[in-house]
């Protein structure tokens, strides 16, 4: 504690005796500092896995018959991937291939309350939403941005929902909320709440 | 009695020439090796190859910039002459040569070699402007840093284009006139035409070059800023009138003598390809040849007309654009936007990794030059406005001169309407460069006299930080394959507006 003490001393004294240099190195310091910040890795709850699939062909429809070249697994904390006109995670940029791909994602949730909820899917292009292995909703072609409310009656417990999604070519992005009828509040999946969790 | 290190003892006898002698061969070894790859043409290289080769087979054509760096890159390829067993002739069918119609087994390191090595060379005038003008080695070698290790003038100048050519002829128009007020010899006319020539080699090369022409009044000023306080107008305007009459006599020379081999080797006329040359031109290369008069008249006006024309068709900035490089001016001091010259995907153990040539500047470099001219504004305006005392005449001056260049440059880019590139930025980044150096030994001025360590060690940390940032983005710049992720983690700024390639 002491030699911390004297340190700030120090530090102090050489701030008041050569403040330009020292603002420099400030300058210096804080610059290296957003570097640092930058160059690190963005650190994310490995919430949901997204499987994407480059097709060969163009894709017309969510649930055509699939041609695969290439994929990809990447992991990210909520289903909000929309940034303007571009598939986009907030930390981790942007994701997917630059056209015509297919991104699956299956994970278990856990109902805390009972009841009637909206699952709220936004795509461009198309999607298609099934939970606890049945068809929720779906929007089977291509199209600008676009959500749909989808209802759905929960136990308590442990559920499962699998979405799909296709970026045909132009425009792209892909979200997905929840809502328990009676609450107003929009939460994204992958945001814990009173009703659901993702852990 | 102490013993000297004899290895200290010899730097310390040599440092005038060992300091500027290390810049050179750090700056050779980044600008030069390994400039035969990429193995292919990138952005203008593809217009500039062309070019440069039909000045090799003397092949009359027209370009929109004038033609001093193609005839140095065509020069070169005929020097070195590594494509002797490839047949070009594809290329004197065409002004841009598309990937699939290049040659197989063409080397672009020959055409390269003129834009990386004048650009390397450049450093050596760098430096030498900011030793005169501060006196001080260690702001001139950190500051002469920033040439050799910014990331987009590297990628830049190691290809085929123009700009590191031009940077040369840049350099050595400042080096000149700050060479001629520091010398303490009276300035005479003969200044003024040299300044004039070195001025007209780059802008030979390119026209936005005549920005410096600035430098006519800046050594006007030097020349007689006492007269003109003391209110001798007569001598200060005769001097003006004679001092530019030189100055731009050098220029034009220097121009018109660049048109007059142009138009004297470009004798060839391929079938059907004559641009915008007139019928009496075409005549005049075949009746009188190329380095006639009357050839030069005809083909100097149509050369001129054709660059007139080409620039009132270059289409505007369209932001909306999904494919525009272009950018915003305003933009530019903070990076944006980066431009991707080209890229190859490769899989390798399954891992997809991407060779970027990205443009994409050292950001400690930029932000650096834009403090400074921040800094330099305000130190202007407290003079100006708050009548705030300037502790270095001098370097107040100097400072003015480049930061005033630096801002001409902008407003003057501000003024056009056709679509610019971040890299017409490089012009008023060199200015800024010298500036931000000449703002450093100016707001250090008294630690600097008393030998502070602490602002060594700062000039140090500073050095040493840009070479690193230069490494850490080397990847754009050299074409070192990355990831996704890594890409991203490059990806610092929204301004830069730089995509990953999926």
């Amino acid at each position: 504690m002491n030699k911390l003490i004297q340190w700030s001393r120090c530090a102090l004294a050489l701030t008041l005796a050569q403040p330009k240099e020292v603002g420099f190195l400030g300058l210096i310091v804080l610059f290296l500092g957003v570097a640092i910040y930058k160059s690190t890795p963005p650190m994310i709850d490995k919430t949901f896995e997204l499987h994407i699939h480059k097709n060969k062909t163009a894709i017309k429809s969510v649930s055509q018959e699939r041609d695969i070249s290439q994929s990809k697994t990447v992991w990210v904390d909520s289903l909000m991937l929309k940034d303007g006109v571009r598939i986009m995670h907030p930390k981790l940029g942007a994701i997917g291939f630059s056209d015509t791909f297919f991104i699956d994602v299956e994970s278990d949730f856990k109902v805390k309350k009972a009841g009637v909820y909206y699952f709220i899917p936004g795509s461009d292009d198309g999607f298609s939403l099934d939970v606890d292995g049945k068809r929720l909703c779906a929007f089977e072609k291509d199209r600008p941005y676009a959500t749909q409310r989808c209802r759905v009656e929960l136990d308590e417990g442990t559920h499962n929902f699998k979405l799909s999604y296709f970026q045909g070519g132009g425009h792209a992005g892909l979200t997905l909320a929840y809502q328990f009828k009676g609450d107003r509040k929009r939460r994204w999946m992958g945001e814990n709440s009173g009703y659901l969790s993702f852990d | 009695m102490t013993v000297q290190n004899p290895l200290f003892a010899f730097c310390g006898r040599h440092k005038s020439w060992l300091v500027p002698g290390l810049l050179l061969a750090m700056s050779l070894l980044v600008y030069l090796a390994g400039i035969q790859y990429p193995k292919s043409m990138f952005w203008d290289e593809n217009y500039h190859v062309v070019s440069a080769q039909k000045h090799v087979d003397g092949m009359m054509y027209m370009e929109p910039h004038p033609p001093l760096g193609k005839m140095l890159q065509g020069l070169s390829e005929a020097v070195f002459n590594p494509n002797e067993s490839v047949d070009l002739s594809s290329l004197l069918k065409t002004d841009y040569l598309k990937g699939s119609d290049m040659p197989k087994g063409m080397e672009f390191w020959a055409y390269r070699l003129p834009s990386a090595l004048m650009m390397a060379l450049s450093v050596w005038f760098l430096y030498q402007i900011l030793f005169r003008i501060t006196r001080y080695r260690p702001i001139a070698f950190v500051f002469s840093l920033f040439v050799i290790f910014d990331n987009a003038m590297v990628l830049h100048s190691r290809a085929a284009m123009l700009e590191g050519i031009q940077f040369f002829f840049i350099l050595l128009s400042i080096w000149y006139f700050v060479r001629t007020v520091t010398n303490k010899e009276p300035i005479t006319l003969k200044n003024y035409l040299i300044l004039g020539v070195s001025v007209g080699l780059s802008v030979a090369t390119k026209v936005n070059g005549l920005v410096l022409s600035l430098l006519l009044g800046m050594l006007l000023l030097e020349d007689k800023g006492l007269a003109l306080l003391g209110k001798q107008f007569l001598s200060v305007l005769e001097r003006a009138v004679l001092g530019a009459l030189a100055f731009f006599a050098g220029l034009a020379a220097v121009f018109c003598l660049t048109f007059y081999v142009h138009i004297g080797l470009g004798t060839e006329i391929t079938p059907g390809k004559t641009y915008k040359a007139s019928p009496e031109y075409l005549a005049s290369i075949k009746e009188n040849g190329g380095f006639s008069p009357t050839t030069f008249r005809l083909g100097f006006k149509d050369h001129l007309r054709y660059m007139s024309e080409y620039a009132g068709g270059v289409p505007r900035l369209d932001v909306c654009k999904e494919t525009e490089n272009g950018s915003y001016y305003a933009k530019w001091p903070f990076g944006g936007k980066g431009i991707n010259y080209r890229w190859s995907k490769n899989v390798v153990d399954g891992v997809t990794k991407v060779s970027y040539s990205y443009l994409v500047g050292n950001p400690l470099i930029w932000l650096s030059v834009i403090a400074g001219i921040l800094l330099a504004i305000v130190l202007i305006l407290g003079r100006f406005v708050f009548d705030l005392p300037v502790k270095d005449e001098r370097l107040y001056m100097y400072i003015l001169y480049f930061s005033g260049l630096y801002l001409s440059y902008m407003i003057a880019i501000a003024q056009i309407d056709r679509v610019m590139y971040l890299y017409h930025y490089f012009v008023p980044l060199l200015f800024g460069i010298i500036n931000a150096a000449l703002v450093f030994a100016y707001v250090f001025k008294n630690p600097l006299q008393q030998g502070s360590r602490l602002t060594w060690v700062n000039l140090g940390v500073l050095g040493f930080l840009v070479v690193a940032m230069f490494a850490y983005f080397s990847p754009f710049t050299f074409g070192i394959p990355i990831t996704e992720a890594q890409f991203e983690l490059r990806n610092w700024f929204s301004l830069w507006d730089i995509e990953v390639v999926r």
